[in-house]
């Protein structure tokens, strides 16, 4: 890192006479780049499986981290979507950057809070305190690509991190495996609807906001896949499966609004009340038609309900019995993987292929390229093994989820709150 | 008047000190010396004109500088990042300051403008419209015209306060903007950035970069012609025996303008990129966009009829109807010219971002519009106010986010300074018209 | 009502054409009757102050005579030609101008600006041309020995009361005009600035303006008028030379319609009743 500058007398001269607009010529910095050591090594076996809650994987970075140059720059898009970034992405980056040798100098995170326009100011000044890599999860595919162009323009790698961008030609994408997400929910169904003794399931989907997110398209092709034996997404009425399932309807919730998905069901209960199996593409849908049973005086375990996120809600509805499950994403793995990505990135080498194991190719309508992609693994979360994932990550507080559920149904999932 | 100065006055009274400070210093004064004693008088009385703002910058950038990690905002690539960040303040309060001067607001500003934005980003699609940029530009300043018109018109001729009716407009764009986005096969998140030509020329609105040796020679050319403009101006007047401010302050004037643009040029031309393969280098050409907006709409308010009157409608209604003028036209127009450089404004925010999407804060852009207009020196109350205060407000606002970007506080604390600026600002122009209505009183 | 009614003081010489005549005009608003046949003859070159008590008629006979109200009935006899004042634009054609007490000036306007607000001059191009405007508005400042401002490039905010009023009637005889009507134009001033004012009134005269004054305060009426008008309940009740009035009886005129005693050297003629 370079830093040419002329006199602090003459900044002040300068400022003193034009504002804002002064300064002294000169100042170019070089923020790391392709000057690595040599020395220095990828961990050897390091892989998309390699993490772990106990961040033990990220100790084996720190010669990486202390071989590579510049600051690492985090942008979060919000605090209001989800309370995921504040809650859990900012402080699981920082104990990954802090376990990998990073100094507080060496990273900085930031959260757009919802605007795009300070999501790329945010970038710009990263960038400007010498940034070589940033780690950013857009808030639209219309930010995404404008950061993607202005870091590459300036010679920066990119990580995009939870949501894919696919401008550029290596803007590595961390997040879990969507179309594992879907095929988990699938799996997580079947066994559901046997456990709960659903004799000949008339099922209904009820799937994500697939107008506008490419990342609903690819949770319904896991389901999909899994249970109908096809990728297709919407499916039409009348499919049957070889176990004898058969299916009523399959309707997305623009989106993802959870009202809309609740009526939708209602109609559809209304006029098929020979439902009795549905699909969910998460908690919040599932909690829409988990709502809409209850009205109808369904009781638990009669008609099964699928979700992800492993929120509060979702929680509950298993443990009531209503929700057969959620698949739970945990994100100190993303957490650790990002910041792995990156410290390779930083180091001036190439991520080796266990970790970025895939690609991720724009959806329908979506222009840009293929992007390397490292993509994890999730854990579908039932009842039996809530305690030992979204509990034990304190990803749900139990206090909260026993208080809302009762000591005894806590108590019997294993639960102490 | 020299030569009737002895032939019979009326009634010479001492000056009071409350009526000198209101007399711009530049016209009381023959000479640099009283040029800067007038000054003093003035700005002693609380008509500080643009000296808040200027202090208020220094002091903004040189705190920055102290505590931002690597002393980075001077830094000539956090210069550029400023003032591009800064750009749709800078048009925006611009915009702002066409129904400020009427004493009125445009709250609907920010969405109109996006809606504008949207529709030019739309149009240049490849694989929908894929119209040339200068066609697309046009129709979306069109749409942002007429919108503004149509509110001009339900204000002024219907007498609907205009906070009612942009903030209905608000709400209307709000509600078109997403229409707009979600047409054409884009999922509502349209880029500018791809191979397209005509996309392309939109996001280089903001990150296009001028080639240094041209910038130079523009410089050059600009700052003489100007230069020579200003000094033949100011012996024409001298000779014919005008009213004019002391010569060296008009050599000053001219240098000064000089040395911002050889600094704003100089500081482009440092290599912003942080690899040594690449070199990012060069004027943006957002700089001479913004400079060309100020320009224009600085000779639409200072020197054409339609800004007289602005001015006038704005500092007595009654007066400037008697006098002839059209009040609900002159409004009208106010309210198109707003949304049209709202328009603008917002086709830079398009360029910035490389697209449009419906995370734009339309609401909040028009609150640091407004912000930025009044931080800058224009009054809340109507009948004072510049274009060049929009591009000094805009710097201010631009210059605490970017700082705080650099330390890397969050949105929250920009707002609570931001707010706490904007109050100083307020206040300033309250207390400067409370002594300006004192000193009248005082004269009665 | 005679020329022999003129003042003695009056420079010009008689007989004089009137300028403008009021013939037997009539103005009412609703059931509610403003004026009634009133009479006015306004004369170059003289000062005519017209009187009278609130409500008296006196603001809504000068907006029929600026072109903002319409009569009702009677006449407006402009040179010798009866005319139909619609607008204070075809007051303003006509050469009548009124300086309103409210002065209408642009404060944060300078004075310049103020003295050519909607009349500006153009150059090529469509640009203001300052340099003819300031020439000009300079001239007629120096012509009305308007000299106290500073600056003819500083803000009316800045000026004083009497520079004020100043300004705003150096603005309304700029354009040539025959008729100047000034509403209360030492109401809100001290006694230099009155002073100030009433000198620039006789200046009006000096250059041969018919000069309307409308004021309550009579120390200025008969410091600065040749003839003395009195309306009374939307009647014109008495107008003549000043000499032929004094303080009592102008006061008797405009609180009562009338002289109770008739004195020697009273009013030849009642104009209206």
């Amino acid at each position: 890192m370079r830093s040419i500058r002329i006199s602090r007398f003459a900044q002040a001269g300068a400022v003193l006479g034009v504002a804002a607009v002064a300064a002294a010529c000169g100042g170019n910095s070089n923020g790391g780049g392709s000057s690595s050591s040599g020395s220095a090594t990828i961990p050897s076996g390091v892989s998309v499986s390699s993490f772990d809650n106990t961040f033990s994987e990220m100790s084996k970075f720190t010669s990486l981290t202390s071989a590579g140059r510049g600051l690492v720059g985090v942008i979060l898009p919000d605090t209001t979507s989800s309370t995921r970034y504040v809650d859990f992405d900012a402080p699981y980056l920082t104990k990954a950057f802090q376990t990998a040798g990073y100094s507080s100098s060496d990273f900085k995170i930031d959260n757009a809070q919802g605007s795009d326009a300070t999501e790329l100011s945010d970038a710009q000044s990263d960038i400007t305190l010498g940034a070589s890599v940033l780690v950013f999860d857009p808030l639209d595919s219309t930010v995404g690509s404008q950061i993607q162009q202005y870091a590459a323009s300036h010679g920066v790698a990119v990580v995009s991190y939870d949501r894919a961008t696919f401008t550029g030609s290596n803007t590595y994408y961390v997040s879990f495996n969507n179309m594992q997400v879907g095929k988990l929910i699938g799996q997580g169904f079947q066994q559901c609807v046997s456990s709960w003794n659903i004799s000949s399931p008339h099922v209904f989907e009820l799937d994500g906001g697939e107008d506008t997110d490419p990342n609903a398209v690819s949770f319904a092709q896991g389901y999909n896949s899994v249970i109908w034996g096809t990728t297709n997404t919407p499916l039409s009425a009348g499919m049957t499966n070889s176990s004898g399932y058969t299916l009523v309807g399959d309707q997305i919730t623009p989106g993802w609004v959870n009202a809309q998905g609740q009526t939708i069901f209602q109609q559809q209960y209304t006029a098929h009340p020979d439902i009795n199996a549905t699909v969910e593409a998460n908690d919040g849908l599932a909690n829409a038609v988990v709502t809409d049973l209850k009205n109808a005086g369904v009781g638990p375990k009669k008609v099964p309900t699928t979700g992800q996120d492993a929120t509060l809600q979702g929680m509950e509805n298993i443990l009531n019995g209503y929700q057969c499950g959620s698949v739970y994403k945990p994100i100190y793995l993303e957490a650790q993987d990002a910041v792995a990505v990156a410290t390779i990135l930083r180091a001036g080498l190439t991520p080796p292929s266990a970790l970025v194991n895939s690609t991720t190719t724009p959806p329908h309508g979506v222009s840009g390229n293929p992007q390397p992609a490292s993509l994890l693994t999730p854990t579908w979360v039932t009842a039996q093994n809530m305690n030992d994932t979204v509990i034990k990550d304190q990803f749900v507080s139990a206090t909260t989820l026993c208080n809302a559920v009762g000591a005894s149904v806590c108590s019997a999932a294993g639960i102490s709150g | 008047m020299a030569d009737v100065k002895d032939a019979g006055l009326v009634e010479v009274q001492p000056e009071p000190a409350a009526v000198a400070a209101e007399v711009p210093p530049a016209i009381a004064a023959q000479t640099l010396g009283q040029y800067l004693r007038a000054w003093s008088v003035r700005i002693r009385s609380g008509d500080s004109g643009v000296l808040p703002v200027v202090l208020g910058l220094v002091i903004i950038s040189v705190v920055f500088e102290l505590i931002s990690p690597r002393n980075a905002f001077f830094l000539p690539e956090n210069l550029v990042n400023l003032f591009q960040q800064s750009a749709v303040f800078m048009v925006l309060a611009m915009a702002e300051i066409f129904v400020l001067l009427l004493g009125e607001i445009d709250l609907s500003l920010g969405y109109v403008g996006a809606c504008g934005a949207v529709v030019t980003v739309q149009l240049v699609q490849g694989v929908t419209t894929n119209w040339p940029w200068w066609g697309a530009i046009i129709v979306g300043l069109l749409f942002c015209a007429v919108f503004g018109a149509l509110q001009g018109t339900i204000i002024s001729r219907l007498h609907v306060p205009s906070f009612v009716v942009t903030l209905a407009g608000f709400l209307i764009a709000n509600g078109l903007m997403l229409i707009l986005l979600l047409l054409g096969p884009f999922s509502g998140y349209i880029t500018l950035v791809s191979s397209q030509p005509n996309a392309n020329v939109l996001r280089n609105l903001m990150f296009g970069n001028i080639d240094p040796t041209i910038s130079w020679i523009v410089l050059a050319i600009v700052v003489a012609l100007l230069g020579g403009w200003f000094l033949y101006r100011d012996l024409n007047r001298r000779r014919s025996g005008l009213v004019v401010p002391p010569f060296s302050l008009v050599v000053i004037r001219i240098l000064l303008m000089a040395g911002v643009g050889v600094a704003v040029v100089a500081i482009c031309d440092v290599d912003r990129s942080h690899s040594l393969l690449i070199h990012v280098v060069g004027v943006p050409a957002v700089i001479p966009i913004v400079l060309g907006v100020l320009v224009v709409w600085t000779v639409l308010l200072q020197r054409t009829r339609f800004g007289r009157y602005v001015y006038a409608v704005g500092g007595n209604a009654e007066a400037a109807r008697r006098a002839g003028v059209s009040l609900p036209r002159i409004r009208t127009l106010c309210f198109m010219l707003c949304s049209m450089t709202g328009g603008i404004g917002m086709i830079l925010y398009a360029s910035y971002l490389g697209g449009m999407s419906n995370n734009v804060n339309g609401g909040q852009l028009v609150l640091f519009a407004v912000a930025a207009a009044v931080i800058g020196g224009t009054s809340l109350f109507g009948g004072r106010g510049k274009a060049m205060h929009g591009v000094l407000g805009g710097l201010v606002i631009g210059g605490i986010y970017n700082g705080m970007g650099l330390i890397g506080l969050q949105v929250q604390a920009e707002f609570i300074v931001t707010g706490f600026v904007l109050i100083a600002a307020v206040s300033i122009d309250a207390l400067s018209r409370r002594a300006a209505s004192a000193g009248s009183a005082a004269r009665v | 009502m005679s020329d022999a009614s003129l003042a003695a003081a009056t420079p010009a010489a008689a007989p004089v054409q009137p300028l403008l005549e009021v013939r037997d005009v009539d103005k009412h608003f609703g059931p509610v009757q403003a004026l009634y046949k009133v009479n006015l003859r306004l004369t170059p070159g003289h000062v005519t102050a017209l009187c009278g008590d609130n409500g008296a008629g006196k603001s809504v006979l000068t907006k029929c005579i600026a072109g903002i109200h319409q009569p009702d009935g009677g006449a407006i006899v402009w040179q010798g030609n009866t005319v139909h004042i619609r607008s204070p634009r075809d007051a303003s054609r006509l050469g009548i101008e009124t300086v309103y007490q409210d002065l209408a000036l642009a404060d944060n306007l300078d004075i310049v600006q103020n003295m050519f607000l909607g009349r500006e001059r153009l150059r090529m191009g469509g640009l203001l041309d300052e340099d003819s405007m300031e020439r000009a508005a300079a001239e007629t400042l120096a012509g009305l020995r308007v000299t106290t401002v500073r600056s003819i490039r500083q803000p009316v905010a800045s000026l004083s009361g009497g520079q004020r009023q100043s300004v705003a009637v150096a603005k309304a005889v700029m354009w040539n005009s025959k008729l100047v009507i000034m509403d209360e134009p030492t109401a809100a001033l001290g006694v230099v600035q009155t002073r100030m004012v009433l000198d620039l009134v006789r200046r009006l005269r000096d250059r041969g303006l018919a000069v309307m004054v409308i004021s309550h305060n009579l120390n200025d009426v008969f410091e600065v008028a040749d003839d003395i008008a009195i309306l009374y309940l939307g009647r014109m009740v008495a107008q003549d030379s000043a000499s032929k009035f004094d303080r009592q009886s102008v006061v008797q005129y405009m609180t009562t319609g009338g002289q109770l005693r008739v004195t020697d050297g009273g009013p030849a003629s009642k104009t209206a009743n």
